[in-house]
């Protein structure tokens, strides 16, 4: 980039050796016979020195130094001073020249001077590229998942307002899902909203992929030209931001009447900052995407663990009580033999007394009673080893509640009440697990009642399921114990060893039902058995 | 009726345990019948080899040879042998030929009383038949 020049001279001949001098070293000249002049130039063209004369007819060197710095801060200056006026030379350089020329001098010391000007404008500049990048580029250093976005953006925005001296800035980002989403990041400054203005701007930055200055005069968009005219902004600059391959917003930054316009190197400047923050605001995305899918995934492997964990107590349940069941089983076959002789020689010996003495008679039923007992006790045990082999078809469960009912002893006492639904769907099931199921549901219920009751049964079907339930009259469950019911083993009841439950549950479970239970001390207690018509079989 | 006593019975009780031995014979010689005993199924298929047994009445478990393969065998040689089969294990796992093969499967304890008719029937539709 060659260096552009600009000397104001009041003087002709000096304005005419020094643009001579320049011009032969190399450098574009452009000379000026006034400050007025010089600023107006200042103001349409791109100088990077200005040596100036300080006493000058009209605006000073020093006045038009000052005004030149409000402009294009950048701008190194070099100041002239005539012989004997050191102190305006001092004031000069105090008002922020870089520079002084004391006439005469040569066109080397000319040279020199502006050389050094121009080095240390470039020192400056750096200096402020710097001050621009290490932020940015502390910023990007953050984890982006420790990045609170918001408060990100609004140090960007501060950033770019204070090194283009803007009067207010935003990013939009723009989402393309079957329609256009325009949303408002973050601002400093001035409010901005998301209106149809706006998206015109986010359109056109879009369109043209690079950063552009608009101002009321440039600004073609009618839209755009009103909503800068109701704002009082003056210009605007607007630079899209392209993530790879996607467009993802605009960062847009204002200028009112009171500040300089926007200069070459805020364009750059911006560009720079839009390329970091295209990327944030991509990643942010994705990141929302991600942690979405996290979500939902983490979720998902939530609600799965939770059905594996529960069909896994379920089977060390079943796996427990059947291991248990085998063993029980095992040993309750042994008994079986024992019992058969002692069955037996209550038999014979009934055969060979029993019609002599009653009270022989009456211990020989006790024997033969108490060996029925302990049988009822095996089979009962038995049968939580196959618990799961189920024999399915589907059950006319209406049928077989009446069914397992003749199999239970009812006293006399207890009233059986039946309320059945006779449009009962058939669910899948094992008729023979199932009337065990209802068999001991029914026998709790009479032994609940030892002074007699009322037990109903009743059936019926919401929602693909059919619902069986056995209710008593009876002394019912305290609520401590409501919950341990199904636990093999747990019994209230004087009699029993705490199995029939416990094996209700089981068969109930493997037919993925459930089987709920409510009880009142004294009222009574309900149980009630869920059936899936259609079952899920594995 | 008086053929039937001028002629007892002939059954053969099979089971390992001495008690079940024992108690059950006891109580069908009270009965009027006769009764012979073995200890597992090899000595109760030689036994009914050479003696006509109007109802066997066999355990499913013992050692040497087991019920089922002694049902087997007896039913190889007379196929109108009338067997019933004890067990201290009836459930579905009960070998569904074993039931096919028996005329009577019953479980441990025994239900005396319903032993008794099935053996009676047996008996009372033998002499119709001769």
């Amino acid at each position: 980039m060659s260096e552009r020049i600009l000397i104001v001279d009041d003087e002709p001949t000096v304005l005419l050796f020094c643009t001579r001098a320049l011009a032969r070293m190399g450098y574009e000249v452009q000379g000026a016979s006034s400050g007025e002049e010089a600023l107006a130039l200042l103001g349409t063209e791109d100088y990077q020195v200005l040596v100036t004369d300080i006493a000058m007819p009209g605006m000073t060197g020093i006045e038009l130094l000052s005004l030149a710095r409000q402009r294009q801060p950048d701008l190194a200056v070099i100041v002239i001073t005539g012989v004997g006026s050191i102190d305006l030379a001092i004031k000069a350089l105090r008002g922020g020249a870089q520079d002084f020329l004391a006439k005469p001098f040569t066109p080397l010391e000319l040279k020199s001077a502006v050389d050094h000007a121009l080095s240390e404008a470039h020192l400056a500049q750096e200096r402020a590229r710097l001050q621009v990048i290490l932020p940015l580029f502390e910023l990007s250093k953050r984890p982006l998942e420790y990045v609170d976005l918001k408060s990100l953006y609004s140090e960007i925005l501060d950033l770019a307002t204070q090194q283009t001296r803007a009067s207010s800035a935003a990013l939009f980002s723009l989402s393309e899902n079957g329609g256009a989403y325009l949303h408002l990041e973050a601002s400093v400054g001035a409010e901005m909203d998301c209106g149809s203005a706006c998206l015109a701007l986010i359109r056109l930055a879009q369109e043209r992929q690079e950063a552009f200055v608009l101002d009321l005069a440039t600004a073609e968009s009618l839209d755009i030209r009103f909503d800068m005219e109701a704002r009082g902004v003056t210009e605007l600059l607007c630079v899209p931001l392209q993530a790879p391959g996607r467009f993802v917003g605009a960062l847009v930054l204002t200028k009112d009447a009171a500040q300089p316009s926007f200069h070459a190197d805020d364009v750059s400047l911006v560009t720079i900052l839009s390329t970091h923050v295209a990327g944030l605001v991509e990643n942010a995305r994705l990141v929302n995407k991600l942690e979405g899918l996290n979500r939902d995934l983490e979720r998902r492997v939530a609600e799965r663990t939770r059905a594996l964990e529960e069909a896994n107590q379920r089977l060390l349940r079943s796996e427990r009580l059947a291991t248990v069941g085998k063993l029980g089983a095992g040993i309750a076959h042994e008994l079986r033999n024992p019992l058969a002789v002692i069955n037996n020689s209550a038999y014979f010996l009934r055969t060979r007394l029993g019609d002599d003495d009653p009270k022989i008679a009456r211990h020989l039923e006790i024997i033969e009673h108490e060996v029925q007992t302990a049988n009822k006790i095996i089979t009962d045990l038995m049968a939580f080893v196959r618990v799961t082999d189920l024999e399915r078809a589907p059950v006319d469960v209406n049928a077989l509640m009446l069914e397992a009912l003749t199999k239970v002893e009812v006293p006399e006492q207890v009233h059986v009440e039946t309320r059945l639904d006779e449009t009962l769907l058939k669910p899948l099931v094992d008729a023979d697990k199932l009337r065990q199921v209802l068999i001991n549901l029914m026998n709790n219920a009479v032994q609940a009642m030892p002074d007699g009751g009322q037990m109903s049964l009743v059936s019926a079907q919401r929602n693909g399921d059919v619902f069986i339930s056995v209710q008593d009259t009876g002394v019912g469950i305290e609520a401590q114990d409501l919950e341990r019911v199904f636990e093999p083993l747990f019994t209230t009841k004087a009699k029993g060893i705490g199995l029939g439950l416990a094996l209700v549950k089981l068969l109930v479970e493997a037919h993925q039902g459930e089987i709920d239970v409510a009880s009142e001390r004294g009222k009574g207690t309900v149980f009630t058995v869920r059936l899936p018509v259609h079952p899920v079989l594995d | 009726m008086n053929k039937l006593a001028s002629k007892p019975a002939a059954l053969l009780v099979v089971d390992d345990e001495e008690g079940m031995r024992t108690t059950l014979a006891d109580i069908l010689l009270e009965c009027d019948f006769e009764v012979d005993v073995a200890e597992h199924g090899r000595e109760a298929v030689d036994m009914a080899s050479k003696k006509q047994y109007d109802v066997i009445v066999m355990d499913v478990r013992m050692p040497v040879m087991d019920g089922a393969q002694a049902l087997r065998l007896m039913r190889e040689r007379d196929p109108n042998i009338k067997v019933v089969m004890m067990s201290a294990n009836i459930d579905a796992a009960l070998d569904v030929r074993l039931r096919q093969c028996a005329d009577r499967v019953m479980p441990k304890p025994l239900d005396m009383p319903e032993l008794l008719r099935f053996i009676r029937q047996v008996l009372a539709q033998r002499m119709v038949a001769s």
